[in-house]
């Protein structure tokens, strides 16, 4: 996948955090649009990562990159993959999810994470406030943030290319 | 407690859930693909029996609950609002929870903000 970064635009606070430096990629994983994440990734990242992490962090993670791919399956396209990247970089652990999504989702989405990315804690406690009332809550990326303390942002590319980044410093 | 102890455990590989003097265990986790269609009516069913049985308080064990994802958690949120909605006999929902599990620590005290005459935290 060739990531137009030129095109990339976000209206997302951590947006402006973005990194650049050079990248090693640690997982990477194409997930069945029309499935959800299995048990069996979360095993496994389970277990990389609390072997690559000691302690919260490695704890943290496989939350996060569930609850991300789950999202990306979720607002996704249905006919195409949806990628799963982990990459470590600047001294940063960053999740990355890629899928393609309708403009108006996307919209969406941007506006939910700028919320999110500005007050993790609110955002977290209004979602869990939207499943009670039977609303759509978002809540597994307010998780990613609040519960995972994990920077949220995305960016676009061309022809309805999503990218999701959580990230975080090892 | 006749109701609540009749009420079948789910068969979900990845958790374990039984009755311990009165009260409710779980351990695992809760990941399935679709914890609203695999478990929803295990708590629905377990919900009803304790309010036939006119329980004023049912215990959970979460602690060693390891891993729940976000729609696993609407079952908990569920469980609140069908307590909240219950005129007859309201009963408290005690969960007993481990800090040193992240989600746990984030998710209950907002969980107990939301319903504070529902849930209750007990520490293990």
């Amino acid at each position: 996948m060739i990531w137009d970064r030129n095109a990339a635009r976000s209206q997302a606070p951590g947006a402006a955090l973005r990194a650049t430096g050079p990248a090693k990629s640690l997982v990477r994983v194409a997930c069945d649009a029309g499935g959800t994440p299995t048990e069996l990734l979360l095993e496994f990242l389970s277990k990389y990562t609390s072997q690559r992490y000691p302690g919260q962090l490695g704890q943290r993670l496989p939350v996060a990159a569930y609850e991300l791919i789950e999202n990306g399956i979720q607002y996704g396209s249905v006919a195409k993959e949806v990628i799963f990247e982990m990459l470590e970089r600047d001294g940063w652990v960053e999740l990355r999810v890629t899928n393609h999504a309708v403009p108006a989702r996307v919209s969406r989405l941007r506006e939910q994470i700028g919320k999110i990315a500005a007050d993790p804690s609110k955002a977290y406690a209004e979602a869990m406030q939207r499943s009670m009332s039977g609303g759509k809550p978002m809540l597994g990326l307010a998780r990613v943030s609040h519960e995972c303390r994990m920077e949220l942002y995305l960016e676009e590319g061309s022809v309805g290319e999503v990218l999701v980044v959580a990230r975080c410093r090892r | 407690m006749k109701n609540v102890e009749a009420v079948p455990m789910p068969e979900v590989s990845s958790l374990v859930a039984r009755l311990d003097g009165g009260r409710l265990v779980l351990e695992g986790t809760m990941a399935t693909q679709n914890p609203a269609a695999d478990l929803g009516p295990f708590f629905k069913a377990f919900h009803q029996a304790i309010v036939q049985d006119r329980l004023k308080e049912i215990v959970v064990d979460v602690t060693k609950l390891t891993f729940v994802n976000s729609s696993a958690i609407r079952l908990f949120v569920d469980w609140t609002t069908w307590i909240r909605k219950e005129e007859a006999s309201p009963y408290r929902l005690a969960f007993v929870t481990d800090p040193a599990l992240t989600w746990q620590k984030t998710t209950f005290p907002v969980l107990k903000n939301l319903a504070p005459s529902v849930v209750f935290l007990k520490p293990s």
